[in-house]
């Protein structure tokens, strides 16, 4: 089951080897710890980049989460659920 | 059965179930599941078309261009997902980059396909096997995806190659093993013999590739003309066209965008406005491009039975809206009889008889007319190229984007050419700029989303200076 979210959430990241990775996120009150992102792409919108990433938090969900250049703002787009 | 005594070396690539792999790989309780990826704004519904299936969807008979309501019957407890199309893209750049590292040659024949000529380069890297499982291991290591490789003499060879064995494969065809691998595979392995040409074969006794071959050439010339002949050359293994990288000027034919209509529309106004959308997004793209073109067709699909197709070319050659919608309605507006017994289930546009834009830009008799259309056109891609395109949108298009689901479409001319260049109608000279005819953005409002029009006020104040001008109304739309 997919669940659209799209709402802003608060990202600690690293940047290691020119690369950006998110590593645990704030949503609802709570700290969601990335324990592995499993796919990554980015697209533009006019001029600005943004990053998309795939990645599972504690559970067994897969979190997509976005992160726009030109607010620098992340983004929790949608939660995949199993069953 | 002889074969092309060439001495190239071609890979042809073929990423497995590619769009299906790629959100298994993304979603990892997707895996060892029946997944479909749709072409659909609501995968919950039986609207669309099957994209991509993983191969357990498949083992229930599920194929891409399926719809998804045909899917549905088939596979009722398949999980059904929303294509990301600018994901898989971006996927297919990365695999591009990966490719390159073997040969400069490298050419882009779809989404999740690939030639590569490394006849020069084999020398550096191995035989074409040993670069084939190299860039096998590097799409698995870097993008843990899974890719089909055939190595032949020619593209053609190659490409039958890759299907023999699936997912994660590596065929190689030697010139010398051709006669006795071709000649018994069906005629439609072929990539050019389809459902109608095969009928066509059928009716002569030829069913297998081996059965084409061995046929003399000049009955097939005389019956199915060159594409007889290229048939006949492909059953014997022969094909020399190059590989064709993206940098060596692959010609474009023309430019399309279409739209799926779910179960159907019957309503003139209603297809004007999704024709307009259309227009808009084609215009868009050529003139990123650089292209102006004079032919414009417009295709409908009716009742999902049969389609249609009729084209009209301009006096001149052009790139904007005001020029291609009046056209496209006009051809719309003589088939109304048409989708009102039978409604419309998807309509398209394209542009083609196309120039480029370094080939001299002529000033016709509209452009004249018309220049502050080419200001406010001008204005609005500016803003576009800034900030997005959904940013700024014709008030008559505000919903339809969010109905109907418009694909481009770019025809590329670089398989081997056998289509003789048609000579655009002749014009009659009659015809003259139809003011009659809706201009449209002397009747839209035009929409700027709050924050857009904060951050763009500078853009923003020459557009709306043009529009104003023009006596067209500026809107703001609240946000979502």
């Amino acid at each position: 089951m997919i669940t659209e979210i799209k709402e802003p959430i608060d990202m600690l990241a690293s940047f290691v080897k020119g690369k950006l990775r998110p590593s645990a996120f704030y949503w609802q009150g709570k700290k969601h710890q990335i324990y592995k992102v499993l796919g990554a792409y980015h697209d533009t919108k006019g001029k600005f980049r943004r990053y998309f990433y795939a990645v599972q938090a504690g559970t067994d969900d897969i979190y997509e989460v976005c992160l726009d250049t030109e607010n620098m703002q992340w983004q929790l787009i949608r939660i995949h659920y199993e069953g | 059965m002889r074969a092309n005594q060439g001495t190239r070396d071609i890979i042809h690539l073929d990423m497995d179930a590619y769009f299906a792999s790629i959100e298994q790989r993304d979603v990892p309780f997707y895996r060892r599941k029946p997944l479909l990826v749709c072409h659909t704004d609501d995968p919950t519904s039986i609207r669309g078309v099957i994209s991509s299936a993983s191969y357990e969807a498949r083992l229930f008979g599920i194929k891409s261009g399926m719809s998804v309501l045909e899917a549905k019957k088939l596979c009722p407890k398949g999980i059904y997902i929303q294509g990301n199309y600018e994901k898989y893209l971006f996927n297919s750049r990365k695999i591009t980059e990966i490719c390159k590292r073997y040969s400069n040659l490298v050419e882009i024949f779809s989404v999740d396909e690939m030639f590569l000529d490394v006849t020069g380069t084999k020398r550096f890297f191995g035989e074409p096997v040993d670069i084939a499982r190299s860039i096998q291991r590097d799409i698995k290591k870097i993008l843990n995806l899974s890719a089909s490789i055939g190595v032949g003499p020619n593209k053609l060879v190659a490409k039958m190659a890759s299907e023999f064995k699936k997912p994660a494969g590596i065929t190689v065809i030697k010139p010398d093993e051709l006669p006795q691998i071709l000649a018994p595979l069906p005629v439609d392995d072929i990539v050019g013999v389809g459902k109608r040409m095969k009928r066509h074969f059928d009716r002569i006794g030829i069913n297998t590739i081996g059965d084409l071959a061995s046929f003399p050439e000049e009955p097939l010339r005389k019956r199915f003309g060159i594409v007889g002949v290229y048939l006949h050359r492909a059953a014997l293994g022969i094909d020399n066209s190059p590989v064709s990288p993206e940098d060596k000027g692959i010609e474009i034919k023309s430019f399309g965008h279409s739209s799926a209509l779910g179960s159907g529309v019957s309503d003139f106004s209603k297809l004007s406005q999704v024709l307009l959308g259309l227009c808009e997004g084609v215009t868009r793209r050529m003139r990123k491009k650089g292209y102006t073109g004079r032919t414009v067709t417009l295709r409908l699909c009716l009742a999902r039975l049969f389609s249609i197709s009729r084209s009209k070319s301009l006096e001149g050659f052009t790139d904007f809206t005001y020029r291609v919608y009046p056209v496209a309605r006009g051809i719309l507006n003589k088939e109304k009889s048409l989708f009102k017994k039978y409604p419309a289930t998807l309509i398209g546009v394209s542009v083609s008889n196309l120039r480029q834009d370094n080939e001299g830009r002529q000033i016709s008799i509209f452009d004249l007319l018309c220049p502050k259309e080419q200001v406010l056109t001008r204005a609005v891609d500016k803003i576009k190229d800034k900030y997005g395109e959904r940013v700024i949108v014709r008030s008559s298009l505000l919903n339809w984007e969010r109905n109907y689901h418009a694909v481009p479409r770019i025809e590329l001319a670089s398989r081997p050419r056998w289509q003789k260049a048609r000579r655009p109608p002749r014009q009659d000279p009659r015809q003259g700029c139809r003011r009659a005819q809706r201009c449209p953005s002397h009747e839209d409002i035009l929409h700027l989303g709050y924050g857009a029009l904060a951050r763009a006020a500078g853009c923003a104040t020459h557009l709306i200076g043009a529009a104003v001008g023009m006596g067209v109304g500026v809107g703001v739309r609240s946000p979502r």
